[in-house]
């Protein structure tokens, strides 16, 4: 059975809203930005955001969600990727490598499907909401799998259909150029100018601790249920070995070092782990301080 | 309405008043968020909670609608637009909490997240799984359960609301907090409305402060009545002063007079205060405000005054045609106050304005609209500032 531990860090768009509204923060660049739900909210208030991250399928979520200025998914769009299309051959047979694993042989042939009709979208808008609403399918099923009787039987086509019509509010512009792009945090701090690099850092040995929906999701995207998304961070700093405390401050340094030009850094850690951050933050600010609204939630921040 | 056990008088009606605002914004009924707040922490405490989860709990259920506040009137926007400017109702609650200070420290972080989903695609942030606070999570399945109780028969008993909550498991809600639910429901399903036992100290929340703070948010909506309330207060003290009333109550009652546009559309003081136009719109607002200080019976004291601002000195007002002594003085105040506050407003906008000047118009309607002692007052203390 698959490990789902519900665990996630807290990465809220509202509370660096806050942060940033304090400190007349305008532009920001996340690096490591995962799953871009934080930049869109920023982005709906009127803050420039940029992106990026290795795994592509976030990357696809930030066009449709980041980038996306107007593009939406109307009904009859909806209807033509959550349903096999008359005359067309899918290869339902896809992802059958996890049939009786994770999912049923129903939900595989779905898989399948709709990876051929997001991958025959033509829009990287509409194909970043299409992946986005179709994540939140993947999270259900794997969640139904555990408590398969405490969860509602809803047909996969109906639950596709709510998840990705309601991306469509996500859609929204700020009269700004928002970027992101699928790449280390060197090139992408390296190719924006911004008030302000914010980031999450990956934990010691992130790659080979991704939570399963991740890079389920990522091999769904890739067309292949066999996929390790370990060999996208084979090359990084933090695809080296880091789960020693030395070699991990050295890769956070690395990427604090980078951020040299950039007039405030923020990263978000845990009351467990925020002297470790301050004390890496220092050299590089000219001062630096720590917002701690919650254990499990803390900023430390560092201004040149 | 349930008792707030362990909590100062003044404070439990502040919360209350601040609820009531919250439930109006909502399209409540009266009572929904302080509904919502009992149950919430009757949950907490099942659930084995700290004292200050418990007491966070019941003050974020109690406050969690009051970020409406801030969001533009529907009627201006779209449905789509209407959707998304609601997903920031509850980080403006919580902005607003945390302002008012004296609340257990996660209240405000409870409001920001009540509405978040299990599954990513609640709001504000699209938290998911245990990125959701678990006690913000328990307030939104709580306030689910009562809108359930509450909405237009659906769900007529507690135990079919209780079934529209478990339909939502996995998405808007965890397992987790869906089971725990059930068992408090199941232990407790004769008294999950029972006082709660709050053990806080809310030595620094300034119950008559957090009011006036929400009343100036009201008047900040619309930026015709923007900062209505400190102009008025200066004005109505001084007033009070010269006439033999009490002024610091005079001043609270004037930044009361807020409570009764919360859902203008058409605002009483938009037509000429003078004329008798505006009489039923002007009447609509002194209810509202009467109904919710009705909530509060610390600040019941204002709701006679507050609900007779519309009445006419000659006895032909609205809604109960009082006439002259029959109003009651701080009324009679109010009522000159808040005209000559929309015709000075009328006035610094119109471009071109023929009318005669404001004293003289008041003055005309001395002895028919107003009280002629307070026309005289009110002449005086302008001229005094």
């Amino acid at each position: 059975m698959i490990d789902l531990n519900e665990r996630t860090r807290r990465i809220s768009g509202s509370r660096l809203a806050d942060l940033f509204l304090a400190r007349d923060i305008g532009s920001v660049v996340d690096p490591f930005m995962g799953m871009p739900n934080h930049l869109n909210y920023l982005k709906r208030h009127g803050i420039q955001v940029h992106g990026g991250d290795m795994v592509e399928w976030f990357v696809r979520a930030g066009e449709g969600i980041v980038v996306n200025d107007f593009t939406v998914l109307r009904d009859s769009e909806v209807a033509e990727i959550v349903e096999m299309l008359p005359g067309r051959i899918y290869p339902i047979d896809l992802f059958k490598g996890w049939d009786g694993v994770f999912f049923s042989e129903e939900q595989c042939a779905y898989l399948g499907v709709w990876h051929a009709n997001v991958r025959n979208l033509r829009s990287d808008g509409q194909t970043g909401l299409a992946i986005v609403g179709l994540w939140h399918v993947l999270c259900y099923w794997l969640q139904k799998a555990l408590a398969p009787d405490e969860m509602a039987d809803v047909p996969p086509s109906e639950l596709a259909w709510r998840y990705i019509r309601e991306t469509e509010r996500l859609v929204c512009t700020n009269n700004a150029r928002n970027t992101v792009r699928r790449a280390d945090f060197h090139a992408t701090l390296g190719a924006q100018q911004a008030d302000c690099v914010y980031f999450s850092p990956p934990g010691k040995n992130a790659a080979k601790k991704a939570d399963a929906r991740v890079w389920m999701w990522e091999a769904w995207w890739q067309g292949n249920p066999y996929l390790n998304i370990e060999q996208y961070y084979r090359d990084t700093i933090f695809g080296q070995r880091t789960s020693d405390d030395g070699s991990y401050d050295r890769a956070i340094e690395s990427v604090l070092a980078a951020t040299h030009d950039y007039p405030y850094v923020i990263v978000q850690t845990t009351a467990a782990d925020a002297a470790r951050f301050e004390r890496l933050v220092a050299p590089h600010r000219a001062s630096v301080e720590t917002v701690a609204p919650y254990p499990e939630e803390v900023y430390v921040i560092g201004k040149n | 309405m349930p008792l707030l056990r362990s909590v100062e008088p003044a404070t439990a009606d502040a919360v209350r008043l601040l609820s009531a605002i919250g439930d109006t914004l909502g399209g409540h009924d009266l009572g929904f968020g302080m509904r919502v707040a009992t149950i919430a922490a009757n949950f907490a405490v099942q659930r084995g909670c700290a004292p200050d989860i418990i007491a966070a709990s019941f003050y974020a259920g109690a406050l969690h609608g009051i970020g409406a506040v801030r969001t533009p009137a529907s009627g201006d926007l779209s449905d789509r637009e209407n959707a998304i400017a609601g997903w920031d109702v509850p980080v403006h609650g919580a902005r607003i909490v945390a302002a008012l200070g004296g609340l257990p420290p996660a209240t405000a972080d409870y409001i920001r997240w009540h509405r978040e989903s299990f599954d990513g695609t609640g709001y504000p942030d699209r938290l998911r799984w245990n990125g959701i606070p678990h006690a913000a999570m328990a307030i939104n399945a709580v306030r689910g359960f009562v809108e359930a109780l509450e909405s237009n028969g659906e769900y007529a008993s507690p135990a079919e609301a209780l079934f529209a909550l478990v339909g939502d498991t996995g998405k808007a809600f965890s397992i987790r907090i869906v089971r725990e639910f059930r068992t408090f429901f199941s232990e407790r399903s004769e008294t999950f409305e029972a006082p709660a036992e709050i053990g806080w100290d809310t030595g620094d929340f300034d119950p008559a402060g957090a009011v006036a703070t929400m009343c100036a948010e009201i008047d900040a909506r619309d930026d015709r009545t923007h900062g209505r309330g400190s102009r008025l207060a200066a004005l109505a003290g001084t007033m009070a002063a010269a006439i033999g009333l009490d002024p610091e109550r005079a001043a609270f009652a004037a930044r009361l007079t807020a409570l009764g546009r919360l859902h203008d559309t058409l605002p009483g003081d938009d037509y000429d205060p003078l004329s008798r136009l505006g009489r039923d719109a002007r009447a609509a607002d002194a209810r509202t405000a009467q109904r919710l200080l009705g909530v509060a019976p610390t600040f019941a004291e204002f709701a006679p005054s507050l609900g007779a601002v519309a009445e006419w000195f000659d006895g032909s007002g609205l809604p109960q045609r009082l006439k002259g002594s029959d109003i009651p003085p701080l009324a009679r105040l109010l009522a000159v106050t808040l005209a000559g506050d929309a015709m000075d407003l009328t006035s610094q906008r119109a471009v071109v304005d023929n009318r005669p000047d404001m004293t003289v118009r008041l003055a005309a309607a001395a002895g028919t609209q107003f009280d002629p002692a307070m026309v005289d007052a009110y002449v005086a203390a302008r001229a005094e500032r």
